[in-house]
């Protein structure tokens, strides 16, 4: 078979194929031969009808069948010969009708990967903010320990200063929501409620009651999650459900129990997980930062067939859980109506940062070994306390093991890109 | 000069079957053919409806299978005729 590969643009090929007339003869041969062995016509037994019969019943589907697997071989060869990386299944845009002793040209079309290249991805200027465990978190954490140690009381009246207020907290500034109906405790007198100090202090929710909704005002301090909001003045409304009060043990007495040996001993410890956390946190937000700018500068084309397969997997994927979820056909339809043509744009910066993220890994080459695999089962093994091999043999029967390697290759150069950034 | 309907009431239906397909290879096709009718209009037939030259015709009166019982009772096949016909060298007939 005689192949030509012709660059259409950075991530588009036209496969063109010229089919011997004797490969085409031998695949209609083998294609009637596997049909005949299925069928049963009356007056012959199983596999003896003659070949005109069987052309004359499923002539075009076999003609289909076989268009279909000589361009799946064309597709092959063009891919060992050629070294093309595809992406998806490449499409038959135009075949001449198979006969038995003609020869048959084949035309494919096929999204490969965008040839592009990479921008400097080291020594990336980044910012990275020192977390610090405040002292109201370190608080919140050991005093809800506390309380699950000792009882709640209700109490009839407005709330006093160290009375507790089960509650929702929403936050707003302006428009923007920046906490959506959280339910939680509150202790009155703390002066802090969802992590922010509202302008009255620790008077802020002396009288209010059951029943009733409190709103205060704040102003975002400045180590505030999201820089745009930083300063800026916002509303707390509290929706009071009922007042209550602490009867248990002391903060000392639960740290003692815990097997501190002294409530500051406990305070550090917190201190120090909730800190770890935040560098956590801290980290995957530098990485990001670093991987947007390394894809924001990087130009390439992008597969358009195949981002728009993607999106409308991802819009049918979505409708499947609404459908899961209980809504109704109606409402599934209406949504997959709306969202036919979305999520093109989304998909085509997944895929960008997905190049990206391959290409920094085959530059530096990094490789996730065997070695890593079986740490990062081994470590999981004991979170769920269930045998590694057993994982292991679960998560190469559903696949899952793929995704794994995947993604932590993709830790590795998003660790890359961390370590070898300049903070600014 | 026999109408289309008089031939057609000669020859019934071809039959295609694997031992006929193979005999076909050799120009001798098999037709299920009227059971009063005789190896002389057989040929008429065949000759005027393909336009094709017969060299012999053989026929065979087929015994219908007795005492059959369906659903509704017990009842008798009719007889019916089958007939060879081979035309002359070189000549074939399109059935399939």
């Amino acid at each position: 078979m005689q192949i030509t590969v012709e660059k259409a643009n950075a991530c588009k090929r036209v496969i063109r194929a010229e089919v011997p007339a004797d490969l085409v003869s031998t695949k209609l041969a083998e294609g009637f031969r596997d049909i005949n062995k299925q069928v049963q016509f009356p007056g012959f037994r199983k596999g003896k009808a003659p070949r005109q019969m069987l052309e004359k019943r499923f002539g075009q589907d076999v003609v289909n069948d076989v268009r279909q697997t000589l361009a799946d071989d064309v597709v092959r060869q063009a891919v060992d010969e050629h070294a093309l990386k595809l992406l998806g299944q490449a499409e038959l845009i135009e075949a001449d009708d198979l006969k038995t002793g003609s020869p048959a040209k084949l035309t494919l079309e096929a999204e490969v990967y965008p040839e592009f290249e990479l921008p400097n991805y080291k020594g990336l200027e980044l910012k990275r903010e020192t977390p610090k465990a405040a002292d109201h978190e370190v608080y919140a954490v050991m005093r809800s320990e506390q309380v699950q140690k000792g009882e709640l009381k209700p109490v009839e009246g407005p709330a006093a200063k160290g009375h507790l207020l089960r509650g929702s907290v929403k936050v707003t500034c302006g428009d923007e929501t920046l906490l959506a109906q959280r339910r939680g405790l509150i202790e009155v007198g703390y002066g802090f409620v969802a992590g922010l100090v509202p302008k009255k202090g620790d008077k802020a929710l002396v009288g209010a009651k059951a029943g009733e909704t409190v709103t205060l005002a704040a102003t975002l301090p400045a180590d505030f999650p999201r820089e745009d909001f930083r300063g800026k003045d916002a509303t707390i409304e509290i929706e009071v459900v009922d007042i209550s009060t602490f009867e248990g043990p002391s903060i000392a007495e639960v740290a003692k129990q815990r097997g501190y040996e002294s409530e500051d001993a406990w305070r550090e410890d917190v201190r120090g997980k909730l800190q770890s956390s935040k560098e956590a946190d801290l980290d995957r937000a530098v990485e990001e930062q670093a991987l947007k700018k390394v894809a924001d500068a990087t130009n390439m084309d992008l597969p358009e067939k195949f981002s728009q397969r993607k999106a409308r997997e991802l819009v049918q994927q979505q409708a499947f859980r609404m459908y899961q979820a209980g809504q109704t056909e109606e409402d599934v339809r209406a949504f997959l109506d709306e969202n036919k043509d979305k999520g093109v744009e989304e998909v085509k910066a997944m895929l960008k940062r997905a190049f990206v993220t391959d290409a920094i890994a085959r530059a530096e080459r990094l490789v996730v070994t065997e070695e890593d695999i079986n740490r990062e089962i081994n470590a999981l093994a004991e979170r769920v306390q269930r045998p590694a091999d057993e994982i292991r043999t679960q998560f190469m029967q559903d696949g899952t093991l793929s995704g794994m390697r995947e993604e932590m290759k993709t830790a590795k150069v998003l660790k890359l890109l961390r370590d070898k950034a300049k903070y600014v | 000069m026999s109408t289309k309907r008089e031939l057609y009431g000669v020859l019934k239906r071809p039959m295609i079957t694997e031992k006929s397909s193979v005999q076909m290879q050799n120009g001798t096709y098999v037709f299920e053919v009227e059971l009063e009718s005789n190896k002389y209009q057989i040929a008429q037939a065949v000759r005027d409806i393909f336009g094709v030259t017969v060299a012999k015709v053989r026929t065979v009166r087929m015994k219908g299978r007795k005492n059959q019982r369906n659903r509704f009772g017990y009842f008798d096949e009719k007889d019916w005729k089958k007939a060879m016909v081979t035309l002359k060298k070189g000549e074939t007939i399109e059935i399939t």
